[in-house]
């Protein structure tokens, strides 16, 4: 079992990737991508990285593969359920008298955190007012999230989620079960727009929102990538916009601190000035 | 000459946690990383609790922090805690590891990568292997590897797998450990 790659290994099976397949990993945190490449490596029992850059140029639905563990985070909905809270409590009376409500979640990944937000907005009554975009970086991964299938085993930590927001209503309103499986209302995308995007090399906003959710993605960015993100979010926000953040992240660091105030320090939510 | 010292333990560990922060002096001279295996959704109360006895001032670190001395790092629920190069924290929300986010294995793992021998990884009471092959890693690179005596710990799975899975420099109880830090804090 593989347990460590040479940096420069690394880099060169990267370099190949981004030269055939244009995506973008040179500004990846390293320590997360390198154990990532080597789950994949094990996963498909590649001792050796030219043999896995051999198969990654000859074979571009492995490419979807490796773009996806590199990538994708299985996660619950209603992550962190005092965030969801707060978006209830303190975002939803801001925002709810507006004619549209712009949302983006760049980064989407499998779908959960689109799901958990459509549910919010429906049950505030206010899914119609809303125009979503999901997007990510890969068309294989954003056919998932748009699926809406998940196991019935994570169900359980999602309903556990659901119960400590408040938010009247219950989760097993929003999908339907068959066996291990559970299928999500397709009424809740009837507001959402699936969409290719690539935060590593697409900095050009496209659209302003009132809000725009960034959770756990920017993690595995260096620093570099993250102001770059950063900045590109600041230019995609309407006056007094929110970016939502993953519990432990922020944008302090960033050279662009200075245009967002605190919206709230715990919940890592913070507004255009 | 070292730089850092990592802990990881699950149940019946906080106890020894406790105990050796409250014996280090405040401007202890290495940061402390420290897993410990936690609640998903309790969000608060873990830093809390140990802030009521130690010395060292106690973070649950924000995603890219800077590692540095008179601070201690203790891993956030419901991410990997990692180091990165160029030492700063690293934070992740990839798959449970030997059923734990944050894992041991995975700090230990990335600390090693990342200090190889100028290190010294802690492992203390717990229930799982979680961290026996971070220790492999911390000692394959010339770090110094520590666990608190199986006899000492509530549950001794956790030291008694690290003692299997590869070369223990050290056995000691939590008193012991203590020596050995203080030891270091003066002698760098």
């Amino acid at each position: 079992m593989l347990e460590s790659i040479e940096l420069i290994d690394l880099q060169r099976a990267l370099k190949n990737v981004q030269d055939k397949y244009k995506y973008d990993f040179s500004d990846y945190a390293l320590s997360s991508l390198q154990r990532r490449i080597i789950r994949f490596m094990n996963i498909h029992s590649i001792v050796d990285v030219d043999i896995l850059i051999s198969r990654l140029m000859a074979d571009a639905p492995f490419v979807n593969q490796f773009v996806e563990e590199l990538t994708v985070n299985t996660t619950e909905m209603f992550r962190d359920p005092t965030l969801w809270l707060s978006i209830k409590e303190k975002i939803i009376p801001k925002i709810k008298d507006l004619e549209t409500i712009n949302i983006w979640h760049s980064g989407c990944s499998s779908g959960e955190e689109v799901y958990s937000m459509a549910i919010l907005l429906k049950a505030e009554g206010l899914l119609d007012k809303a125009k979503i975009y999901a997007t990510d970086l890969n068309e294989h991964v954003i056919a998932k999230a748009k699926r809406g299938n998940y196991s019935s085993r994570n169900m359980k930590l999602n309903v556990e989620n659901y119960q400590k927001t408040t938010i009247s209503g219950s989760l097993e309103d929003y999908y339907t079960t068959s066996g291990d499986v559970v299928q999500m209302n397709e009424e809740l995308l009837r507001s959402v727009s699936f969409q290719k995007f690539d935060l590593a090399t697409n900095h050009e906003p496209f659209m302003k929102f009132n809000i725009i959710f960034c959770r756990n993605v920017m993690i595995y960015f260096n620093s570099f990538l993250q102001d770059k993100v950063v900045n590109l979010y600041k230019n995609s926000l309407l006056d007094n916009g929110y970016l939502i953040l993953g519990a432990q992240e922020t944008i302090s660091m960033s050279n662009v601190a200075d245009d967002f105030t605190v919206f709230d320090a715990k919940e890592k939510i913070f507004a255009l000035k | 000459m070292l730089k850092t010292i990592v802990i990881g333990g699950s149940a019946g560990s906080f106890d020894g946690v406790l105990e050796i922060l409250s014996h280090l002096p405040k401007d202890f001279n290495f940061p402390i990383l420290v897993t410990l295996h936690r609640l998903k959704n309790v969000r608060e109360g873990l830093v809390e609790a140990l802030m009521t006895k130690s010395n060292i001032q106690v973070i649950e670190p924000l995603d890219k922090t800077s590692i540095k001395k008179n601070m201690v790092y203790l891993a956030p629920s419901n991410y990997h805690m990692m180091v990165e190069l160029g030492n700063t924290i690293a934070l992740s929300t990839e798959d449970i590891v030997k059923f734990s986010r944050p894992s041991i294995d995975v700090l230990f793992e990335t600390s090693a990568h990342v200090y190889q021998d100028k290190m010294v990884g802690i492992l203390l009471s717990g229930a799982n292997s979680d961290g026996a092959n971070g220790m492999k890693h911390i000692h394959e690179r010339g770090g110094v590897t520590i666990v608190q005596d199986p006899k000492e710990c509530q549950i001794s799975t956790m030291p008694d797998a690290a003692l299997k899975a590869t070369e223990i420099n050290h056995v000691f109880s939590t008193k012991q450990i203590i020596n050995f830090l203080l030891k270091r804090h003066q002698v760098g």
